[in-house]
């Protein structure tokens, strides 16, 4: 089971039925996506719909999710492993994602070149969710689509109101400092 | 990647290509029950996936579009088979009495006295479509009444279909598990464009010939032909085959008119209301049933056609604009792909 980031568990009558009655690793990828704010008040239903269309991959160490510059067509949710977001330009490294944590989901709703590079820290299993599906789920469950959507929309302000203080701080410290 | 190893891959790829074609080439019949089971998963699809939005489960979902599609389908069949039969067989006498073959004769003195400044003296059309006529009809008959070899291919047919229904997303799921990293992303995207061009032309294409066999049908009754029926449902099945089908199915209801009736004098009233659905089709029915996007350029259709046609028949022609489609989705991603991975900053 270390596969999904459990320990060993012994070989109790509980761990033989979970691996005959339940599809492997099932509990955690719905504790995961019930920590993601994007299915965030989704019920247990939409959330079996949103697994149905998730991919999950291995990455090595080193090993880039996608460049700067890619044309982007899925959103990554972080299993077991660490990410490093690097700037497109400078190589910098932006920010650290670790479990539990999504990257790349502007790709939902937009084909716009990556602006930023991932690449796995460790050995990372992530989950991936292409535009293409999810668009399926737009199309054959709306009502699911919309309330991830409106999450999204949400996702998206939050960051472009924290981007907006970011740059008020800093154009005031640049003021300041000519100033000075 | 130096020339040398481009020229290998190009090499590989076409030498690949052509073993593929030749081994789908020699297994034509298996090859040719797939895609007939794919093209039913393509038109059951979404009814599928709107039975699931009522919350139930796939397979379920599955038995219930099956048993009203193919149900309503076999009670269709029960009624419209025997009907459709007897005028096969009557067409059947009509070719054993020699009415054709007198028919055909003045069909050549029409000709050649028409094309008498080319030099055309004679032609010996009479033995040569009293054969195709006789072996066509005979193989219409044949595949109705082997029945146990109808009965077989029917049930593979049904099981194939359901399980390629049941198990699309699994199996998509498969094939994306298969590729490297690299190409996840690009592999969904092409997988869902393909999903998307043969599924709008196949549901597109068909709704378009089941409207042009009604259409035909009606049309054909108005003006009295005789078989209007059975020449309406032949124009629908001929539909499916862009530009080659709609002329063949005027051709043949000229012939069966003249063969019936000795005369030539419906011909320019068949001629015109074939024209006239024509246009209509063009104008009114493929614009609401076919989507723009999967339409290819008239000369390419007109020969991935004859190359589909001789590699696996009716099924082969059917498939084959969707096949272009598909290349053209995979050369246009793996293009973009390529333009957008040389274009992006190295960070």
């Amino acid at each position: 089971m270390s596969e999904t980031g459990e320990g060993a568990e012994p070989m109790s009558e509980a761990f033989l039925w979970k691996n005959v009655t339940r599809k492997e690793g099932r509990k955690n990828v719905m504790d995961i996506l019930r920590g993601v704010p994007l299915f965030e008040s989704l019920g247990s239903r939409y959330l079996r719909y949103i697994e149905r269309v998730l991919h999950r991959r291995t990455y090595m160490e080193g090993e880039p999710v996608f460049r700067a510059g890619d044309r982007g067509f899925a959103l990554y949710i972080i299993e077991t492993g660490e990410i490093a977001i690097l700037d497109g330009k400078t190589g910098k490294e932006i920010t650290h994602l670790r479990e539990g944590d999504f990257f790349g989901e502007l790709a939902l709703v937009s084909e716009q070149p990556r602006d930023a590079t991932a690449v796995a820290l460790k050995e990372s299993h992530l989950y991936g969710m292409g535009r293409a599906d999810f668009l399926d789920i737009v199309e054959t469950h709306p009502r699911l689509g919309v309330l991830v959507l409106v999450n999204l929309a949400r996702v998206i302000a939050e960051r472009l109101q924290q981007a907006s203080i970011q740059l008020k701080r800093l154009t005031e410290t640049g003021e300041t400092d000519r100033g000075e | 990647m130096t020339v040398a190893t481009r020229i290998l891959v190009v090499l590989l790829i076409i030498a690949l290509g052509g073993v593929l074609l030749y081994t789908m080439f020699t297994i034509g019949a298996i090859v040719a029950l797939f895609l007939l089971s794919l093209l039913f998963a393509f038109i059951l699809a979404p009814a599928v996936n709107a039975v699931e939005r009522l919350h139930i489960p796939r397979t379920p979902a599955v038995l219930i579009v099956f048993t009203l599609f193919f149900g309503g389908l076999a009670f269709l069949v029960s009624i419209i088979a025997p009907f459709i039969l007897s005028e096969i067989m009557h067409l059947q006498e009509i070719v054993s009495v020699g009415q054709m073959r007198r028919a055909v004769r003045d069909i050549e003195v029409f000709i050649t006295r028409r094309l008498s400044f080319f030099g055309v003296r004679r032609l010996t059309l009479a033995p040569k479509v009293e054969e195709w006529v006789g072996v066509a009809l005979d193989n219409v008959v044949n595949i109705a009444s082997g029945v146990v070899g109808l009965v077989l291919f029917v049930v593979m047919l049904l099981i194939s279909t359901f399980f390629l229904l049941k198990d699309a997303r699994s199996l998509k799921k498969s094939l994306v598990r298969m590729m490297p990293n690299g190409f996840f992303e690009t592999s969904l995207t092409i997988l869902y464009k393909i999903e998307r061009a043969i599924g709008d032309y196949l549901r597109g294409i068909l709704l378009d010939a089941a409207s042009i066999a009604v259409i035909t049908t009606f049309a054909l009754w108005l003006i009295d032909l005789p078989y209007y029926f059975l020449v309406g449902l032949f124009a629908g099945f001929a539909n499916l085959v862009p530009y080659l089908g709609p002329p063949t199915a005027a051709v043949v209801a000229a012939f069966i008119s003249i063969v019936d009736t000795g005369r030539f004098d419906q011909v320019p009233l068949i001629a015109f209301v074939f024209i006239v659905i024509r246009l209509f089709d063009d104008a009114v029915v493929q614009p609401l049933t076919i989507s723009r996007s999967v339409r290819q350029h008239p000369l390419v259709i007109i020969f991935v056609l004859l190359i589909g046609g001789q590699l696996f028949g009716i099924i082969g022609m059917l498939f084959a604009v969707p096949v272009v489609g598909v290349i053209r989705v995979l050369g246009t991603e793996i293009l973009a792909g390529v333009s957008a991975s040389r274009s992006s900053p190295s960070p």
